[in-house]
């Protein structure tokens, strides 16, 4: 049995079986479900809640379930996670179109009709069951490229087109230049708090929320730094709040049916030091910049200590430190 | 539970009760009343993109209708909506011909199964 109220939005067009969707899903013990008729809708829920799983059909009026999901594997939803499951539930199944799906790395593709029995063990498979997804920037870019238009043209046109590629090389040879120290070592570029691919606490729903706890600090220190405005810093502020809180939720009832007493009493000793940095964040002024940079300071050492051995594993076996 | 009808090929509720996993006659009235809200639209659909020649329309309210025939179980109409389908998509006129002629006939025996299942 699920413990944890994981989100499942189930997204059709067609009334009766978005409202069949949901029931099901809903009745998943530890579930519960959002609906949406429409891509639009859907957007919004991804948007604004912590979706944990996606059901969607592929033939919608308006924006497809195709574009849906490659938006949420690019990353370009603020509270859902990119690596979340994604499950088609389709009446068709066209060659053309399990092969995108199957580029944005779907973790189903159901046919209908499927009964209420079938889906609920499959929702059940999908949030216990983890699947290796790349980076949101490696969807992101494969979306740019669907999306761009095939060159076609006169011969002047193709030869623009050469010359743009030409320039984007030098552009890209340059920048590559400039990542190099002064060994000739190739700089990795990171963000403020870094969760590194290979790393695994051994708990694909714990690696999950610590990335992305890591992710909205970062991208708090991002806009702090970056001097944005008062507005902008304070949603990010909440959204790493946010994380924080799903984290502890999280970790709460998962420590609850796991083993490992070990591993679970050592988190527990960190994340008492994270509530107390969450505590410190949610009240300290935006305006006080001398405190903030303290705090993210206590931040980086904290995920420092945190994101190393014995808590978090390599499977490549480094050390390497992931916090810059 | 409720009784079942004597016509199953046309409606068959034993399928509606297993997708829904739940046979109780609140789920059943709740279910052929939505059907019959959904399915009136989508004929209407269908209908008029007839009319329009919109084949891309025809094939996206056949589709749909598919969809929602499966869930409860009504597979002759399930099965007339995949080659409504399929036909539009493909632009095979002759076959959409023979589908959309068929299409009323079921339609009515459909609604006429329906009425009864609901009355009891």
């Amino acid at each position: 049995m699920l413990l944890k109220n994981f989100n499942v939005l189930v997204l059709d067009d067609v009334i009766l079986m978005c409202d069949f969707l949901y029931g099901v899903a809903n009745k998943v013990a530890g579930c519960k479900a959002f609906k949406a008729l429409d891509a639009k809708t859907a957007s919004e829920v991804l948007e604004h809640e912590n979706i944990d799983l996606l059901i969607t059909d592929i033939e919608l009026k308006g924006p497809s379930g195709l574009e849906l999901l490659s938006k949420v594997r690019s990353g370009l939803f603020a509270n859902t996670a990119h690596d979340i499951p994604i499950i088609i539930f389709s009446g068709n199944a066209y060659r053309e179109l399990i092969q995108q799906c199957i580029l944005f790395d779907v973790n189903d593709f159901l046919a209908k009709p499927l009964t209420a029995d079938q889906l609920s063990k499959k929702i059940q498979h999908h949030l216990r069951h983890e699947k290796l997804i790349q980076p949101a920037a490696h969807y992101l870019e494969m979306k740019q490229r669907i999306e761009t238009p095939a060159v076609q043209g006169d011969e002047e046109e193709e030869r623009r087109f050469r010359v743009a590629i030409v320039r984007e090389l030098a552009q890209k040879a340059e920048q590559e230049e400039a990542e190099l120290d002064e060994n000739g070592q190739q700089l990795e570029k990171r963000d403020f708090l870094y969760w590194p691919e290979d790393a695994t606490t051994g708990y694909y729903q714990l690696d999950r929320r610590l990335r992305n706890l890591a992710y909205n600090l970062s991208c708090f220190h991002n806009v702090f730094i970056n001097n944005c405005k008062p507005v902008a810093i304070e949603a990010e502020r909440k959204r790493a709040c946010a994380a924080a809180d799903y984290l502890l939720h999280i970790v709460k009832s998962m420590r609850q049916r796991e083993q490992r007493p070990e591993f679970w009493s050592m988190l527990q000793i960190r994340l008492d030091k994270l509530s107390a940095l969450m505590a410190e964040l949610a009240v300290i002024n935006v305006k006080h910049h001398n405190n903030i940079l303290a705090l993210l300071k206590k931040f980086a050492y904290w995920w420092m200590q945190t994101c190393n051995k014995p808590l978090i594993q390599r499977t490549d076996g480094s050390d390497d430190k992931s916090s810059r | 539970m409720i009784n079942l009808p004597d016509d199953a090929t046309i409606l068959d509720l034993d399928v509606l009760t297993a997708m829904y996993g739940d046979s109780s006659e609140e789920t059943i009235v709740f279910a052929l009343t939505g059907f019959y809200l959904a399915a009136s639209g989508y004929m209407q659909d269908i209908q008029q993109a007839m009319k329009a020649s919109n084949l891309t329309a025809l094939a996206i309210a056949a589709h749909s209708l598919k969809g929602i025939c499966g869930l409860v179980g009504a597979k002759p109409m399930a099965g007339l909506s995949n080659q409504l389908e399929h036909a539009a998509r493909s632009g095979d006129t002759e076959q959409l011909q023979k589908a959309l002629l068929m299409l009323p006939e079921s339609w009515q025996l459909l609604q006429q199964q329906l009425k009864l299942v609901l009355k009891q």
